[in-house]
């Protein structure tokens, strides 16, 4: 179960540049319990390859197969019952909103994949819940709130299809530092707390570093590197990826060199600090 | 990022790409209003004038160095009218002189063999180079069928064809062939900007009765830029709603109401916001509604501008000698 | 060279977003305007250019009151550039939306085609002359309203979040040209950002909060008051905060300090 890419490759057809295609894709998504990142510059192929995952896209050679099914599918198999089981978040989601209120917005999703009026409610106020939506707010008009509400509402409504696997494609571009946080949080919250598997598209690295546990780097449409974020970082051909280093580890990385610190690589804010101070009083 | 510009322009040396698109412009509705004033007879001086068109326009296309091939697919989207006019023309004219009769019929056997045909061109289509010249053959093959398996008959009819209606089909045909082809060798070789400056001037003499020229000639070239950025946003929102389970493929109404409101609520919701900011922005650049502005494209006309719209005028003058004289 | 005194301004009845402003901003320096969202800096800004008329207070501009009046010569003097890339680009190619501006002033078309080229080539967008903006990334859209603003020559220039929608390759573009602008053209800038390591690298903060402007300073001034950025649902910069909470520890050593202090100074 879960997501396989075997060989997979996708080019954009016309005259669409091949730069941002995908090809001979190899890799293997657990149905619960990662955090993934996948992480590349620009043009790389990663919002090409996340399409593929809940059938926005279909491959051109090889096979997906999303929780048994395969894709591309049959002629006159139905996919769309996938993109429940898969919830992808666009960047800027918060221009799908559309319904009159917030909570029928939410409950938009479920509808379509055959919740009665009454479930699709109950997950509606669920995931606004978890999003952090206020109760208040859900017979507003999604268009009267603030730019980050209205993204809790999007993310809201894809989290109230009750997906098994979450991916999200930038989900915190735009967002000032708290917007960001308050974010995050709920996807840790979500991954810790009903063990879902979350597959986050970012070019922030200290982001990555702080939540991902296994990293994936497109380069041009291929892989370059797959597996536990502690083995990029010290990856001898890190350089050839193209990417910032975290600055918790850019720092430890300065104070090793330059004020005697042994280098000890630390992901986050608080392990940072902590560390720092523990070497400091000794 | 995409590789498509707006509009069809393709880049070329040709004499008419050089030409100034004012006079490009006044050209071809001169030419246009000309190829209409051709009066519709068997006599000799409107079928002179008819192919003189036909010519005249062949010869333009090969002067621009753009592909034959190119300029005939312009006339893909009237295939349809260009064939059910042709033919509505041929069989329903009954003046003149009978040429021809036959006998045709919808029976078992042309049924199938129609339908078998039909069968046959939908596979082999994307085989064949000349699509358009293909899909008149298959038109043309329907009666033919129609006419060869009477077998097991249904209903019978007789085809008639008119030395008037073989005369009107073709005059209409060609005509409509001749304005297509015009058409399509302007937007092949004149930029959206400058086609949008062409029609700017046009409109300059309305001023007079108070249309805002400036105005319109403002909001088309906004709509110009902002189509594939639209078109761009569009697909991203088609992908987000199929993400929440919108099946585009769905062709029952109540679903397609559905799926409509959640395409166009957005795509409205982005364009009122892009318009405030949008003005704001202009504002702050000094745009005031109605002054004066100067230009950075320049357009001067030479000899070969005026040289182009003297022959349209002397082309229009003889046209309207034709008719006067019919 | 921007004075703002006892600025307010209310959307309506209820929506006051902006309190008794008071700022100063002198002749080329960079200043940036931190605060969460909905903190009045938008609302601020749109003021400063014209957009919006104050509700109370008054703005001067290179000595000349802001009013409607004086709005076509003050906005010779100031302009900006938004946060959305797509909705400030007004020309069907780069080119056109460079001219744009001087269209408007009736600056003639020789002196035009000159500007345009040199703009274009200051913000490095020399080659995408020809390009339509579907053709470019953000970060080039937005280096071609930089260009736009500057060609027509006004002394200070507004980025209203201009980085906020871009991703980092974009972002450091942009952060690069307004560097330069600042340091080697010596125009005042003026930047709107939520972002503190950009805002680290301006002359001066000015952080607002529910529309009043409680801190101002130099960065290290306004980061030592971590407290109210934090207030402000801001956040300093990585190297920024460990500086402060070690700068706190007693037993943190000098040269650690030091060394930490080197490499905010390199970022």
């Amino acid at each position: 179960m879960g997501i396989q890419f075997k060989d997979v490759s996708f080019a954009y057809r016309g005259l669409r540049q091949n730069y941002d295609a995908i090809s001979h894709i190899n890799l293997n998504i657990d149905k619960e319990g990662e955090f993934i990142a996948i992480v590349g510059q620009t043009g790389s192929g990663k919002s090409t390859l996340v399409q593929h995952m809940n059938a926005l896209l279909l491959p051109m050679s090889g096979v997906v197969t999303v929780f048994g099914q395969n894709l591309p599918p049959k002629k006159n198999e139905k996919i769309n019952a996938l993109r429940q089981r898969v919830g992808l978040v666009f960047q800027f989601p918060e221009y799908q909103l559309f319904e009159e209120t917030i909570i029928k917005d939410i409950m938009f999703g479920p509808k379509n994949f055959k919740s009665t009026e009454a479930e699709a409610l109950e997950k509606a106020k669920k995931a606004a819940a978890i999003c952090g939506v206020p109760e208040n707010l859900l017979e507003q008009s999604p268009f009267r709130i603030s730019g980050g509400q209205m993204r809790r509402v999007a993310v809201a409504g894809i989290l109230a299809m009750e997906p098994d696997i979450l991916v999200l494609d930038e989900p915190t571009r735009g967002l000032d530092p708290k917007g960001r946080r308050d974010l995050m949080q709920i996807f840790q919250s979500i991954h810790e707390k009903q063990n879902k598997t979350i597959i986050l598209i970012s070019h922030d690295m200290d982001l990555v570093s702080e939540y991902a546990k296994r990293i994936i780097v497109l380069d041009q449409g291929k892989i370059v590197f797959d597996g536990k974020k502690e083995d990029l970082f010290e990856h001898p051909n890190f350089e050839s990826f193209h990417l910032d280093l975290p600055t918790p580890l850019k720092i430890l990385k300065e104070l090793s060199k330059e004020a005697g610190i042994t280098y000890q690589p630390k992901y986050d804010y608080p392990s940072l600090l902590a560390y720092l101070k523990e070497v400091n009083h000794e | 990022m995409n590789n498509i510009t707006i509009g069809q322009y393709i880049p070329g040396d040709s004499w008419l790409h050089k030409v100034d698109p004012r006079i490009k412009l006044f050209s071809l509705i001169i030419l246009m209003v000309g190829t209409f004033l051709i009066p519709i007879s068997a006599e000799f001086t409107p079928l002179i004038a008819m192919g003189s068109i036909f010519v005249l326009v062949i010869l333009l296309t090969w002067s621009t160095k753009i592909p034959m091939k190119k300029v005939i697919n312009g006339l893909r989207p009237i295939v349809f009218l260009l064939t059910f006019t042709f033919f509505i023309q041929l069989f329903y004219v009954r003046q003149g002189q009978l040429l021809a009769s036959y006998e045709l019929y919808l029976s078992v056997s042309s049924i199938a063999g129609i339908i078998l045909f039909i069968v046959f061109y939908n596979f082999t289509k994307k085989y064949i180079k000349t699509r358009i010249l293909y899909f008149f053959f298959a038109a043309f093959m329907v009666f033919f069928i129609q006419a060869m398996l009477p077998y097991i008959p249904l209903y019978a009819y007789q085809l008639d064809i008119y030395d008037e209606g073989l005369l009107r089909a073709g005059f209409i045909f060609i005509r409509i062939t001749n304005i297509i082809i015009m058409t399509s060798l302007l937007t092949f070789t004149t930029m959206t900007t400058d086609l949008n400056y062409g029609i700017e001037s046009l409109l300059k003499p309305f001023k007079i009765v108070k249309v805002p020229v400036d105005l319109i000639a403002m909001m088309l070239s906004l709509t110009l830029r902002y189509i594939p950025t639209l078109l761009g946003e569009t697909e991203k929102i088609m992908k987000a709603q199929a993400s929440r389970g919108v099946d585009f493929k769905e062709s029952k109404f109540k679903d397609k109401v559905i799926q409509i409101i959640s395409l166009l609520i957005p795509i409205f919701v982005i364009s009122f916001k892009r318009s405030e900011d949008l003005g704001n922005a202009m504002e702050v650049r000094g745009y005031v509604i109605g002054q004066k502005r100067t230009r950075i494209d320049a357009y001067k006309m030479g000899l070969k501008d005026f040289v182009t719209m003297f022959f349209a005028l002397v082309i229009l003058a003889a046209l309207i000698y034709v008719r006067v004289l019919v | 060279m921007i004075k703002v005194i006892d600025l307010s301004f209310s959307y309506n009845a209820n929506d006051e977003a902006l309190k008794h402003v008071n700022l100063e901003i002198s002749r080329g320096s960079w200043v940036s305007i931190l605060g969460h969202n909905g903190s009045g800096k938008s609302t601020l800004s749109k003021c400063l250019v014209g957009l919006l008329a104050p509700t109370e207070g008054e703005i001067y501009i290179d000595e000349l009151r802001l009013n409607d009046e004086n709005l076509p010569k003050i906005r010779q003097k100031i302009g900006i550039v938004f946060q959305n890339p797509d909705n400030q680009f007004v020309g069907v190619t780069v080119r056109h939306d460079i001219a744009f501006g001087l269209e408007n002033q009736l600056i003639p078309h020789d002196e035009m085609e000159e500007r345009v080229a040199h703009y274009a080539r200051l913000v490095g967008m020399e080659e995408f002359l020809g390009k339509e903006p579907h053709q470019l990334s953000g970060g080039q859209k937005q280096r071609v309203a930089i260009a736009g603003a500057l060609a027509m020559e006004q002394d200070i220039l507004i980025l209203d979040e201009a980085t906020s929608m871009l991703d980092p390759e974009g972002t450091r573009e942009i952060v690069e040209l307004i560097k330069r602008l600042n340091k080697e053209l010596n125009k005042t800038i003026i930047t709107i950002t939520h972002d503190l390591s950009f805002a680290a690298l301006s002359d001066e903060l000015i952080v607002l909060k529910d529309g009043m402007k409680i801190l101002e300073g130099t960065p290290e001034e306004v980061f030592k008051r971590e407290d109210l950025l934090v207030s402000s649902h801001l956040e300093l910069p990585f190297g920024l905060k460990l500086y402060n909470d070690l700068s706190k520890d007693e037993k943190t050593p000098r040269h650690v300090l030091e060394a930490l202090w080197a490499f905010n100074s390199k970022m």
